[in-house]
């Protein structure tokens, strides 16, 4: 199995090359498990704030179909499950943590 | 056997994710929606498994049914993660393109197995926020 930093790499590589923005600010490597009860990691790629709206479909489903195609030729035996986030949305996300009507 | 009509789970995932007055959608609301999305493209994938297995204008008949519903998550689940690979398994090379599917069966195969993902995480990780992702214009 890879190490996360090696995981983050890969990612950031394979964004560059797919997802049709100029950079991703970071990517956030968690290990999970998967529905099956398998184990798994958790990728949330952060996009610049206001890039959002340029992620389309097509480039999102490039880019998982790459990572696991890059990750697989890697060794990597473990399902990926990505996620996109700008920095504003994952502030968001802790804020909403103490909200009562979340 | 009345058919549900798969695009119509996904307009009322796009209604649960509009954003009230004022405010974000609620997590609830994004949940339900993830949820619909993929139940829509279950029910497509059953919809076309029936059709092409059974036929379209046997609907009505109990066989189509039978078929319909024989198809379970995991199945759906194994199957795409065998579709998605650039090459496939040497068991399956038989019944498939040698050189593994064309690029947008492998990405359809792809988007069923996160979809999937994300709907098992919404209906079941209480703990887990959900990001609201502004809804994508569609082409007419």
């Amino acid at each position: 199995m890879l190490q996360n930093d090696r995981i983050k790499e890969i990612t950031h590589e394979v964004a560059r090359a797919s997802l049709g923005l100029g950079r991703i600010e970071d990517a956030l490597v968690e290990p999970t498990i998967n529905s099956l009860g398998e184990d798994a990691f958790r990728i949330i790629v952060v996009v610049p704030n206001g890039e959002r709206p340029l992620l389309t479909g097509h480039a999102m489903v490039r880019f998982m179909l790459r990572l696991d195609d890059r990750l697989e030729e890697e060794g990597e035996p473990r399902q990926t499950i990505p996620e996109f986030a700008t920095p504003e949305d994952l502030a968001e996300e802790i804020a909403d943590d103490d909200d009562p009507e979340s | 056997m009345t058919i549900l009509n798969p695009e119509h789970l996904i307009q009322q995932a796009a209604r649960l994710i509009e954003a009230p007055q004022p405010g974000p959608a609620r997590q609830v609301d994004i949940r339900r929606a993830i949820s619909a999305c993929y139940y829509s493209v279950f029910h497509m994938v059953l919809g076309a498994a029936a059709d092409t297995a059974v036929g379209r204008v046997h609907r009505a008949a109990p066989r189509y049914a039978l078929v319909y519903r024989s198809i379970e998550h995991r199945d759906l689940r194994t199957t795409c993660d065998i579709v998605k690979r650039p090459s496939l398994p040497a068991a399956y090379q038989d019944h498939g393109p040698a050189g593994g599917f064309v690029a947008n069966i492998r990405a359809f195969a792809e988007s069923v197995t996160w979809l999937q993902e994300r709907r098992h995480a919404a209906d079941y990780f209480p703990g887990r926020a959900f990001i609201h992702v502004t809804p994508v214009t569609r082409s007419p």
